[in-house]
């Protein structure tokens, strides 16, 4: 059910998210048990009058709370972890982190408006500022293997920047900057959506993760920025917007 | 209530029409006033609900404007206009004075008013629809800026204003409904009826108007700032250059309310399910204390968990971990009351009622969603599952088993007693198994959808390339949701031809049930006890006690009094 | 009984509502005030060639039939009916140049009603909070739109309702008199975006998503009808771009000409704030005169090397000198020859390119 995982990180959560799913099926399922065990045997067809007290074998139901504390403590634990991994260590840190690893890294910009993200890109000297800066409407161009830092701040109102296979989502807020870092691992075409209602067009502010191979992106970077972008690794060489793959 | 009520009994006076069943400071009628508007307000909320459930699986039956209008609405009125007034205003005024042996509740007249003002929210809502402008569609949380400059974000200045004062007058309808419950059950119980002998219902209302009062304040000074900010162009919540509004205070402030505004409905609703459970199954409530207790706890619990709906939404992420922590650990009294609630039905002697069907399928319902509710809790899956169909699963999974499933079991279990007539068992019995086929269809699904990354409050799936393999999904959801509603508008046609053409119930206590309402006649007179007063003896739930004969106790008895005295002076 | 039909009437206003709601709900966004709407933007031109047409036509007799065809085009015909009257007008005349004045009524394009449903989606979802519901750059991102360095711009106002003309000026695809740009142009806009302002590049719309979105913005404005446009002409560069004699020749025609606006770059002087001729909004959106008559924005010449340049490479840079920006007060240079403005070219990349090294 999940989308696939692109990010060096994303099995953290992902981590989570399945022992979570399991944990809760398995005592659903543990629990439905015993309540149709219970139903089943107590019928009034079968058992006309109530006991004056409780089975004391159905009273050592009251485990499935222990249970669920320790469960509990082991799911906070984990997901704490993948949480701390995300964001609550300073983009900065970070930063410095993957400087002094020697990890290659590229910064954007994303600025999320009413029904698009424009993405803004520090050009070739990957400096913010310079006359090579350029923006892209919906199309963040990352290379494989890279640290990407995301800069989020709207234009408008609410929206949250959202990859699903990166497993990755923040709210872009007005008047704030919020930061992201994800290192995708793959390369592909991906979507980006937007998770927080942001008005009528709210289900098609959709944006696109096109990850390159370096050597490809230096390539796009250096000639053709805003060319469409085609390599045969991309699962289809042009990005419909309309759907159904014919226009309406 | 004056102090010569209680020691004599009650002359009738004839009223007029108007004074009888319109303005009435009578607590049954009250309360069957707020079941029906809010019946009304769920068959409108689950009209928009299924138009733009055709149109997820149709694209293009709606517009998205009205799309996302319907989706606020559907939202709001679910929760504001049927959860709380029914469960509150309905169950609690028709219950709450019979169950404690009152006459009245302690202020008829606020009552009445309390009722009024919610009528006139009601009203008030459904102008919104029709203002120049359009209606508000920026989702039922309010979330600025959508809301707070909607004129230019939505083109619905008028629409919003006019939500917000709905919301603002439902609140302060359900404010005065909250305040006449809390001094009513404090001090108006009959004779010997101390706190811990109140039936769970009774206290649960208590537990959910208290936690109503303290967290509705913030909401409150919100709404002010949103309307200010609409009206006079404030910048609260606005964010425009050089001006530093804050969105994200909204949802504090929001949140604050709004988490314990969920519990304000559980309760209630577990509340029914106890005294229903315990009824059907012949059995005492497992462990009385613990379900209070454990109440308690979740109630003031729930005042430290507002942040979890916010966690990806720009709070500090340290303290996203400590929000994390309170969630998880108001699973705790939870899945304590819901334990207690299944082994309530341990060793008892199960009769299948519609009522008790309903029950038992509420109780299945709320382990799902409440397990449901630890992926969203737990910090680290909820970067992924924030905002996505999973929610809604989850919601959908609590709330519609509070305002749905929980509801009609009550009203099947309380029926004889509110209009003193019967509803056909065959047809209850199967109406339950079709709402939790049906239901299930309808809401099952969205767990897959989460995991599949669906975002909330999408007009159409088929934008995204990876949602449009799930498009059969949606249609799965819409199939169910309509049959879904087409149950329960045939069974709204069963219970109204019910209410003046059902088969009479003589007996006033059909169930043989224990707490005192089911020792007043049906239905109850004005003033409920005529020339008696009830005198409680024991505990509420004295089943399984006297061997075959008689295995239930009532919880008092009536006692007659010595002289007359007048219904008005109250 | 009594409770029977409370709960019917309540229960009928309740599905009555949302049924009544999506029949009849009407639409959303109507603005505050319009200065000109399609229609009159429409007759206003028409009426203004007209004009033109009766002053060539002064003094010279003509027939009671000429001045009833003038009268009818004065209305807002269709494509079909207006067409055959221009071409009957041109028989009855014969005149050459009445003939390329009338042409301007000639109706040449309409637009398709399919792709402009599409466009339309295309709009509100990608173009809309910068240029507006309607296209009309009003109502836009409370933020306000701002160049790179700070500098409140606007977003195109498709329609020319704040033009007392009714005109859409192009910045950057068109001639000096800015009033069409080539769908050719309006591309490039769309797919590179326009540098140090918050137009960003959709590189990855097909052609039939921007023919659609075209086809929509042409849509807004009825003088588009009227219109063929020519794509512009960008000519290579010369081999020998940034040869120092180009910078040197390029620096010396700067100082002469340019400095007037742009002022002395090298020294760092700022270059000179000029009004930017026909509309402007308050803060709130509004317009603050709505009676058509100019009124003033305020505009900074380019700032070479302190900010990008709207279209940086050199064939754009050249266009721009030759032909102007339309509502500025940038005059088209071509009289200065294709060599001289080569010449400035290399300069201002020279200067671009020292302005990045510095930062």
């Amino acid at each position: 059910m999940l989308p696939q995982d692109i990010s060096q990180h994303g099995y953290l959560v992902d981590r989570v998210i399945k022992l979570s799913i399991w944990g809760i099926v398995v005592v659903g399922i543990v629990s439905f048990f015993i309540m149709f065990y219970i139903l089943y045997k107590f019928r009034r067809t079968k058992n006309p009058f109530p006991l004056s007290d409780v089975p004391s074998g159905l009273k050592k139901v009251i485990f499935i709370d222990y249970v669920m504390i320790i469960f509990d403590l082991i799911l906070l634990f984990m997901s704490t972890w993948a949480w701390f991994f995300f964001f609550v260590r300073p983009v900065e840190k970070i930063k410095k982190e993957v400087q002094e690893k020697g990890e290659k890294f590229v910064e954007v910009r994303v600025i999320g408006r009413q029904f698009f993200w424009t993405v803004e890109y520090p050009g070739r000297d990957g400096v913010f500022g310079t006359q090579d800066d350029f923006k892209l409407g919906n199309l963040l161009v990352v290379p494989e293997g890279y640290n990407v830092f995301v800069k989020l701040t709207s234009g408008d109102v609410l929206h949250s920047f959202f990859i699903p296979n990166a497993r990755i989502k923040y709210d872009v807020i007005p008047g704030r900057e919020t930061h992201l870092w994800f290192k995708p691992a793959k390369v592909g075409k991906y979507e980006i959506a937007c998770a927080e209602l942001c008005g009528a067009m709210h289900y098609r502010m959709k944006g696109y993760l096109v990850v390159l191979k370096e050597q490809d992106y230096k390539m796009w970077l250096d000639s053709a920025p805003f060319s469409e972008i085609s390599f045969d690794y991309l699962d289809d060489d042009k990005i419909k917007f309309v759907k159904g793959g014919e226009v309406r | 209530m004056s102090e010569a009520v209680a020691s004599a009994g009650v002359i009738h006076h004839e009223e007029t029409f108007l004074r009888k069943y319109l303005f009435s400071t009578d607590h049954k009628t009250i309360g069957k006033q707020y079941l029906i508007t809010g019946i009304a307000m769920a068959i409108l909320g689950g009209t928009l609900a299924i138009l733009f459930r055709i149109n997820l699986a149709h694209p293009g039956f709606l517009t998205n404007e009205q799309y996302n209008t319907f989706v606020t609405y559907h939202g709001a009125i679910m929760f504001f206009w049927v959860a709380m007034p029914i469960l509150l205003g309905g169950f609690g005024n028709i219950l709450i004075p019979l169950m404690i042996g009152a006459r009245d509740m302690a202020f008829p007249t606020l009552n009445m008013f309390s009722y009024w003002v919610f009528f006139v929210s009601s009203v008030i809502l459904i102008i919104s629809f029709f203002v120049p402008g359009g209606a508000f569609s920026g989702g039922w949380t309010v979330y600025p800026p959508l809301s707070a400059d909607p004129g230019r974000y939505l083109g619905a200045n008028l629409g919003t204003v006019l939500f917000l004062l709905a919301l603002a007058l439902e609140f302060a309808s359900m404010l005065m409904g909250g305040v006449n419950f809390i001094t009513t059950v404090l001090t108006m119980r009959a004779k010997g009826l101390t706190l811990m002998r109140l039936p769970i219902f009774v206290w649960m209302e208590i537990v959910a108007s208290l936690l109503f009062l303290f967290s509705v304040a913030p909401l409150i000074a919100g709404a002010i700032m949103l309307l200010l900010d609409i009206i006079l162009g404030t910048h609260f919540f606005r964010v425009e250059a050089g001006k530093v509004g804050d969105p994200v205070l909204w949802q504090h402030l929001f949140w604050f309310f709004g988490h314990p505004e969920v519990y304000v409905i559980l309760f209630p609703a577990l509340g029914i399910l106890f005294e229903v459970i315990t009824t059907y199954s012949r059995r005492p409530v497992f462990s009385y204390k613990l379900v209070v207790y454990a109440t308690i706890a979740a109630g003031i619990l729930s005042f430290l968990v507002w942040a979890h709906h916010q966690f990806v939404a720009g709070i500090n992420p340290l303290s996203a971990i400590a929000f994390s922590i309170t969630t998880i650990l108001i699973s705790i009294p939870f899945s304590m009351t819901l334990v207690v609630m299944g082994l309530t039905f341990a060793g008892g002697s199960i009769r299948f009622t519609p009522a008790m069907l309903f029950a038992i399928f509420a109780f299945l319902m709320f382990i799902i969603g409440g397990l449901s509710g630890l992926p969203l809790g737990a910090v680290g899956s909820d970067i992924y599952f924030h905002d996505t169909y999973f929610v809604v699963a989850h919601f959908h999974y609590t709330v519609f088993t509070i305002a749905v499933l929980s509801t009609i079991a009550g009203i099947y279990h309380w029926f004889p007693k509110m209009f003193g007539r019967k509803i056909n068992e065959t047809f209850g019995k199967i109406h339950a198994w079709l709402t939790f086929i049906f239901y299930n269809g309808f809401a099952f699904p969205g767990f897959f959808l989460g995991l599949a990354g669906h975002p909330r409050r999408y007009y159409s799936a088929l934008e995204f390339g990876y949602l449009q393999k799930y498009q059969w999904v949606h249609e799965l959801m819409t199939v169910s949701a309509v049959l879904l509603l087409t149950t329960q508008v045939v069974f709204l046609f069963v219970f109204f031809y019910s209410i003046f053409a059902g088969a009479e119930e003589k007996s006033p206590n059909p169930w043989k049930s224990t707490t005192l309402e089911w020792l007043a006649p049906s239905p109850p007179p004005h003033l409920n006890w005529g020339s008696f007063a009830p005198v409680v003896e024991r505990g509420p739930y004295e089943y399984a006690k006297n061997g075959k004969d008689i295995d239930y106790l009532p919880q008092g008895k009536l006692v007659k009094l010595k002289q007359p005295v007048s219904g008005h002076e109250h | 009984m009594r409770w029977f039909l409370f709960g019917l009437i309540i229960s009928g206003i309740a599905i009555g509502v949302p049924i009544a709601y999506s029949k009849f709900s009407k639409p959303k966004y109507i603005l505050s005030s319009l200065p000109y709407s399609y229609q009159e933007i429409e007759r206003k031109y028409r009426e203004e060639v007209i004009s033109q047409i009766n002053e060539k036509l002064e003094g010279k007799g003509v027939s009671s039939e000429v001045k009833d065809i003038l009268e009818k085009l004065k209305n807002n015909l269709g494509r079909e009916e207006n067409n055959k009257l221009v071409e009957r007008l041109n028989s009855l005349l014969q005149d050459d140049e009445i003939k390329s004045i009338s042409s301007k009524l000639v109706i040449r394009w309409e637009p398709d009603e399919r792709k402009v449903k599409i466009g339309k989606e295309i709009f509100e979802n990608l173009c809309m909070t910068c240029h507006g519901r309607a296209g009309d750059s009003f109502n836009i991102t409370p933020e306000g739109l701002k160049t790179d360095i700070g500098y409140p711009i606007y977003a195109r106002d498709f329609t020319g309702k704040y033009h007392r003309e009714g005109k859409v000026v192009f910045k950057f695809a068109s001639d000096y008199f800015g009033e069409f740009a080539s769908d050719e142009d309006l591309k490039k806009i769309i797919k590179e975006g326009l540098a140090g302002t918050p137009m960003p590049g959709f590189t990855y719309l097909s052609d039939e998503e921007i023919n659609s979105l075209l086809e929509y913005i042409k849509s807004l404005n009825p003088r588009w009808k009227f219109a063929s446009p020519q794509p512009k002409n960008y000519p290579v560069p010369p081999t020998d771009l940034l040869s120092e004699e180009r910078i040197e020749r390029g620096r010396r025609q700067f100082m002469t000409v340019c400095i007037a606006c742009h002022r002395n770059i090298e020294s760092g002087e700022e270059p000179l704030e000029q009004p930017l001729a026909w509309y402007k909004f308050d803060k709130k959106g509004n317009i603050i005169t709505q009676d058509g008559s100019p009124s003033f924005q305020m505009i900074k010449a380019r700032w070479f090397g302190k900010e990008p340049l709207r279209r940086g490479k050199p064939e754009y840079i050249f266009a721009t000198i030759r032909d102007g920006i339309a509502g500025t007060t940038m005059t088209p240079w071509r009289h200065l020859g294709d060599e001289t403005i080569w010449d400035l070219v290399s300069y201002i990349l020279y200067i671009e390119k020292k302005g990045a090294a510095s930062k």
